[in-house]
Parts: structure tokens; sequence; C-alpha cells
């Protein structure tokens, strides 16, 4: 049960549900006393509020986070330090969330029962005054109660491990998630949940549903690392960055998201967008330089903590004859790596670079909306947004997730909990147009002449290049090509043809087994 | 007379700060305007512009990381020999032998802080529409820095010489040889043939050859991507980047709406 689990590991997992408790009581805490005043929200006509963080609860908590932080630090002489403070924090823990649990709970009984601004007809900044577009006031009462019991949960979670109770991923979990995985389903359901995130962002702009989303992510990530092989691959120093990508990625993106539908309702509503609201300038010394400032001290201490945690690694001195299996390019070069599994090396490591680093360039002179300059929004350029964050979320950043997290030797595909075998087989039955369109569907031998043969690759090829873009721009992009020209419309096209062509050659090797559309060596497509 | 106040009214100290501390508006605009490396900013600036919730710091992350890198860099060479015999050994001093062994660290991780930085930056300015008029141009001179980013991080993965370090490069510069027309293996490298058959594409010059030095991942390699690594792609990422703070600047600014 414990194999894949050692005390070293027990001891972390602790501290990860500490934290991760911390910022749950945070999160109660914040529900149940502070203002909550979303973005661009108008409080005028507002009574005062009266929710007040008590104020005992500040020194106590110094008190107990303080000590424990000092034990920490001196742990090497204290014996028994770690786990006296581990002791106070989970205590500190324990106690800001129940406390603000409790004190929502009264701030609404004396509400209720006539007390503090129950008489007036109009809401009191005691309510939730919500952004534009992100739905109605939460019940604050109810929210700091969730967040307070899951704090509790973790921090119990935590407990556990720290005396080492056997809590793992169960064996059948992981079978089923490593069955269920393959490229096939993890890059679909990556778009999948891309595609759904975008259309329903008034949805997952909300604080909590976010909020719910990082616990589960925290939780599912937790499970996870009480397996070894998951714990090898995401703690293997150069791949520990990619964590750090998908986090932030998905962070920002939520916040672009989220601003952008505050934004789309706030200019539906006539309201200016957030951005407008500041128009005033300030001088750089001291608001800018200030900040920079900020950013650099926090960067540097954030830098030398990771640079005394994480040595950086160093494998064995280079042999020429002995190929690592699995051999792999630095990270930010994975996408393209994953691409050779769909294309040759000309088309991978040459072509599609080129063709995104055109397109990258091309943008601002194919883009001619000229709503959205200067703030966030996705109403009123939804084309560019879907294409651009399809482009970097998906076929950027989930790529070189799949490409470092889950392919393994032989560039096979490893499910996130299966064991790296560099025996593993998987058969390869991979055929050409030509196979499918004259030995499959037209019965007979294929022609020798390699033109001939080809002809229906050439064809398809020629259709999609060179016939598709005249249709497109007649009719899907009619509106586009009357505004941006012809010849740029044109080209903005067939960029996206070629970007198109990677989902779709992806598609047709999953459900055609398709290799090449033309196979002319050298010149395979 | 206060201490403080004496030092200022010193000539040394006064040939080095024009201007007196600045605590009020005017002398706020002078050392703006006085100071070389403030200079870089306006005197003056959006105060949304300059909001974390609108740029997210990523631009200005990014310039922070390279400066680290520069600095960690320089102190790195003074360890480190570009040749089979010492690469490996001397980076394996650094963490052994070198006081404030965490440099290598320093520089590594703030090289892939510094490649995702750039993306998110990258990011950033997608989403908030600002390479549109008149900041089109400053885009593309962005994607250029992005590609010198990447180079950089790629050049300097190499030099540790380990096994890591040359798999890489090999999968890296493997396609290099599949270059349309200039690669050996790559469609129409026989289109850059003279006359009575003499190609000009062979194992010992086509493009992966000239990335290389040679014909597999070897002591040229090294030396090469050393020289790019840090003299001419930083070279050229500093001139890039005064170009694309210039053109901040020339662009309006921040970007913000109207
Ligand atoms: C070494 C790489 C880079 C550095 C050091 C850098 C630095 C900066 C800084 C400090 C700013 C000021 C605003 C901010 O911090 O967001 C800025 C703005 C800008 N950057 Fe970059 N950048 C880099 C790469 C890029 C890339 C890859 C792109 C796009 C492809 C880009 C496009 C722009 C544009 C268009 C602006 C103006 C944004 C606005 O006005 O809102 N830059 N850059």
């Amino acid at each position: 049960m414990l194999q894949d689990v050692n005390p070293g590991v027990l001891a972390g997992l602790a501290w990860y549900y500490l934290l991760a408790s911390a910022l749950n009581a945070a999160a109660a805490a914040h529900v149940a006393y502070a203002e909550m005043v979303g973005e661009g929200a108008d409080v005028a006509g507002l009574a005062p509020r009266t929710r007040r963080f008590p104020g005992w609860l500040g020194p106590v908590l110094v008190g107990l986070y303080g000590p424990a932080l000092l034990i920490l630090g001196l742990r090497g002489w204290i014996p028994g330090g770690t786990t006296a403070a581990y002791g106070l924090a989970a205590l500190a823990n324990g106690l800001l969330a129940l406390t603000a649990g409790a004190d929502a709970a009264h701030f609404a009984e004396v509400r209720a029962s006539g007390g503090v601004h129950a008489d007036e007809a109009h809401p009191s900044l005691d309510d939730h005054v919500p952004a534009a577009g992100l739905g109605g006031p939460i019940n604050r009462t109810l929210w700091a109660l969730v967040w307070s019991v899951v704090a509790v949960v973790f921090q119990a979670i935590g407990l556990t491990y720290l005396f080492h109770g056997p809590l793992v991923l169960p064996s059948f979990a992981r079978a089923g998630v490593d069955s269920m995985a393959g490229p096939t389903t993890f890059f679909l359901g990556s778009a999948l949940l891309f595609a759904a995130t975008l259309r329903f962002r008034r949805v997952v702009a909300n604080g909590l549903v976010a909020f719910g989303v990082v616990n589960l992510s925290i939780l599912a990530f937790g499970l996870s690392l009480t397996d070894g092989d998951f714990r090898r691959i995401v703690s293997t120093p150069d791949n520990v960055p990619i964590v750090g990508l998908i986090v932030l990625a998905a962070g920002f993106t939520w916040l672009a998201l989220r601003r952008g539908v505050i934004n789309d309702a706030r200019r539906a509503e006539g309201l200016p967008v957030l951005e407008a609201l500041e128009q005033d300038r300030v001088l750089s010394w001291p608001d800018l330089v200030y900040i920079e400032l900020i950013c650099m001290v926090a960067m540097t201490l954030f830098l030398i903590a990771w640079a005394v945690a994480l040595p950086a690694p160093l494998e064995q001195p280079a042999k020429m004859t002995e190929a690592p299996n699995p051999a792999k390019a630095p990270w930010y070069f994975l996408g393209l790596q994953e691409m050779l599994v769909y294309f040759d090396p000309w088309l991978a490591g040459v072509g599609i670079p080129v063709v995104i680093i055109v397109g990258l360039c091309a943008i601002p002179y194919l883009d001619v909306n000229e709503e959205g300059r200067g703030y966030y929004t996705a109403a009123s350029r939804p084309f560019a947004m879907a294409t651009f964050l399809f482009g970097f979320l998906v076929l950027w950043v989930v790529l070189i997730v799949l490409g470092t997290f889950l392919r393994g030797p032989n560039w096979n595909f490893f499910g996130p909990y299966e064991r790296w075998d560099p025996y593993k087989v998987v058969p390869l039955n991979n055929v050409d147009l030509s196979d499918l369109v004259w030995i499959r569907a037209l019965g007979r031998a294929k022609p020798s002449w390699a033109p001939l043969r080809e002809l229906p690759g050439l064809a398809l090829l020629a259709f999609y290049l060179f016939a598709l873009p005249p249709i497109l721009l007649r009719t899907l992009f009619k509106g586009y090509a009357a505004k941006a020209g012809t010849a740029r419309a044109a080209v903005a096209v067939v960029l996206l043809l070629l970007m198109a062509g990677l989902p779709l050659k992806m598609m047709l090797r999953w459900t055609l087994n398709l290799k090449y559309v033309v196979a002319i060596p050298g010149f395979n497509i | 007379m206060p201490i403080r106040d004496r030092i200022a009214r010193t000539q040394l100290w006064k040939s080095v700060f024009r201007h007196p501390m600045p605590t009020d508006r005017r002398n706020r605009v002078q050392v703006m305007l006085s100071n070389f490396f403030l200079h870089l900013h306006p005197v003056s600036v959006q105060k949304q512009g300059i909001a974390l919730s609108y740029t997210w710091c990523m631009g200005g992350a990014t310039f922070f990381l390279f400066l680290v890198e520069v600095v960690t860099g320089v102190l790195l060479m003074f360890y480190y020999r570009p040749t089979l015999e010492h690469a490996y050994n001397d980076v394996l001093a650094l963490r052994d032998v070198a006081t404030l062994g965490v440099l290598r660290e320093l520089h590594r991780w703030s090289a892939h802080a510094m490649v995702i930085a750039v993306m998110l930056h990258m990011y950033r300015v997608f989403l908030t529409g600002s390479y549109k008029p008149p900041r089109e141009f400053n885009w593309v001179i962005g994607v250029m820095l992005l590609v010198l980013t990447l180079l950089l991080s790629f050049t300097g993965y190499l030099l540790p010489w380990d096994q890591l370090a040359v798999w890489a490069i090999t999968v890296g510069s493997n396609m290099a040889r599949a270059t349309p027309v200039l690669g050996l293996e790559g469609p129409g490298a026989n289109l850059l043939t003279l006359g009575d058959g003499v190609k000009l594409i062979t194992p010992a010059s086509d493009a992966k050859y000239v990335l290389l030095g040679g014909r597999s991942v070897g002591e040229a390699a090294l030396n090469r991507f050393y020289v790019l690594h840090c003299v001419a792609i930083p070279l050229a990422a500093s001139l890039l980047i005064m170009v694309h703070f210039w053109r901040v600047r020339k662009d309006g600014g921040i970007s913000g709406p109207l």
C-alpha cells in the first residue's frame, strides 16, 4: 500500500495540505469579513459596513504563525521542532477557519433578527456588490462556511499525513485514469475544456467557481503526488517550471476572461470599461519606479529561494554513443517535437516554426478590428480571441505538457501514473492516403509512377491550399474580406488553414491511421 | 545641519545627483529626466497603464530576468571553459567548489522563468489588443525578441555538456538537417546542384553543419553555441530590447482604451 510513499513524501504532503488549508481559511475570512466590492462596481448610496475582523484574532494568528516559522527556521537545533511548528500552524488555520465561519453565521443572525441595517430598504456594504456581468451577490454566510469546512478538511488530511496515515490514490483510480489517457483523449479533452471555458466564460469568471476549481486541482494534484511515477515526472528539476507555466497560464487566462466578461457587460450597459476608470496620470517617480523596485525585490527573493531549494540538473558526462531514451529537446520545443509524430522533420522542425513566426508577425496587420485595443474584452473580438487562445493554450502549452509529462521512452504515450517502460510496444499500422484510395477504396494495386500514385493526396493538398481559400473568402470570411481587402484576407485565410492543418492531420491519424497525405520521399506531408 | 543635508551639499554628491531628493513634484520630474537609468521611463504615466491587473508586469519581469541572466552569466563565465576537456568538470565544480554554489541554479531557473515570462507577456499584449495601431511594429520586434529568447535558452542548454544537454541539442539540431533546399535530408536538397552533378548540399555544408560547425554535436558545436550564447545573441537581444522600449514610448506609452 505504502510502497509509493516514504516518510519524506508524507511530510511534504502534510505541509502541502497545511498550505491548502491556510488558503481556504483565508478565503473564508475574506468572505466573512472583507468589503466585497467587485471591480468597477458602484457603491454610492450603500449603508456603511459593520463586519469587522475581530481585533483579538490578528495578534493570536501572528502569535501562532510567527513562532511556527521561527521554530521551522531553527528546526536543526530543536528536536521535534518541525512537528511543533506544524501543530502551531495547523492550530492557526483551524482557528481562522472556525472563527470566520462562526462570525459569518453570527452576522447573518444579527441581520435576520432585525439588527444592524436590517431596517434599511437598500442593500449595505455588508452585502456582496458584484461587478457587472458576474451575476448576483453571493450568500456570504454560506460561502464563508463552505470554505472554512474545506479548510478544516484539508487540515485534517494534512494531519493524517503528518502521522503517517496511509492516504494514497486508490490503484483502481490510477488504472482508470491511465487506461483512459492517450494522446487522443488528452488533446481532445484539453481542446474541449478550452472551448467550454471560452463559451461559458461568464460562469468561469465567477470567483466561487474559480476557487472551487482551484480546490479540486489542489486535491487532484495532492492525491497524484502519492503516486511514485507521477512524482518522478513532475519533480524532475527541468520540469518544475512547466508546472509553474500551467498554473500561470491558467491563472492569467482566468484574469483576462474575467475582466473581459466585466468589460463586455459594462459596455453593453453603456458604462466605461474598467481600464477607462483610471484616466489620471501619475508621476513615474514614485508610482512606477516603486512598483518596479518591489517587483524586483520580490522576484530576487523568489529566484534565490528556488535556486537554494532545487539544484540544477547535471547528468552523466556527454557520450555521443549512448542516446538516452527518450531524448527530449528543451521543454519549450516539445510541442514541436510532438509534431514529429504527425509530420516529417522538415515540417515539424522547420516549416511549422517558420509559419508560427511569420504568422505571429502578421497578426497586427491581419486583425483589422478597431475594437478591443487597450482593454480586456472577449465579446468584441471573438474570432481573434478564439484563434489566438487556441493556438497559444492548446497547440502550444497543452502540447508542451503532453511532450514533457506524458511522453516516455521511444516517444510512447504514458498515463500520468504509468511506469515509463522502455519495452512498451505500441502497434503502428499507419497507412498513406494512397493506400486508402488505391487499395482500399478502388481495390487495385498502387500505380508505381509516383505522381500518379500520389495524385489523390496532391489533389487534396491543392484543394486545401488553393481552392479552399477563395471559397472561404466568398463565404465565411466575406465580411472580413470586404473590410480588410482581398490580399490581406487571402493571407489571413491561408495562415489559418496552415494552422488548422495541425489538428486536422492529428485527427486524420487518430481516425484513419493516416501517415502521409502525400508520400514522396523527402517531401512527405 | 543634519548629516544627511550636509552630505547632499558636498561637491561629490552634487556631481552625481544633479538635484535634491525627489520629494516634491519638481524634483520628481527632474529625477526621471536626469538619471540615465530612469530616463527609460516617461516622466508621467497613465495610472491604469501601470496597473498590475493590466500588464501583469510580465514585460518588466522579462527584462529583469534578462538582467539577472547577464549578471549571473558573466559570473559563470569566470568559471567555465567551453572545451570538451573542461566544460563538464567546470560545471560540476560550480556546485561543489565555487563559493556561492547557487550561481548555476540562479542562471538556469531564471532562464526558464524568462522563457515563461516572455510567452506570458506576449499573451497579455494579445489579450489587451495592444498590438493594434500604432503598435503593430513593436509587436513584430517583440516576436523577434521571443525568438531570440528561445535561442538564448537553446544555445545555453548545450554548455553543461552532459547527457541531457548534448542529446537535447542533437534532437533540436537534427531538424536543421531537414531544412528545405538547404538541409541534406530536406525536400529539394538536390536543387542546389552545379551543372555536372556537383552537389552543393553535402553533409559538410548543409544547414545542420552550419549550425553545429561539424557533422554532429562536438567541440566545434560547443564553441559555436558558446559564442552565440555569451556574445552574439545577448548583444542582438539588448539592441532589440532598447528599440522595443523606445517604441513603447514613441507609440504613446503603454496602451489604454481610446
Ligand atoms: C525579451 C523580451 C521582451 C521584453 C524584455 C519586453 C519588455 C516590454 C516591456 C517592459 C513593456 C512595457 C509594458 C509591459 O511591461 O507589459 C513591453 C510592451 C510591449 N511589448 Fe514587450 N517585451 C519583450 C517581448 C515581447 C514580445 C514577445 C512581444 C509580442 C510578440 C512584445 C510586444 C510588446 C508590445 C506590443 C508592447 C506594448 C504594449 C502596450 O502598449 O500595452 N514584447 N515590452
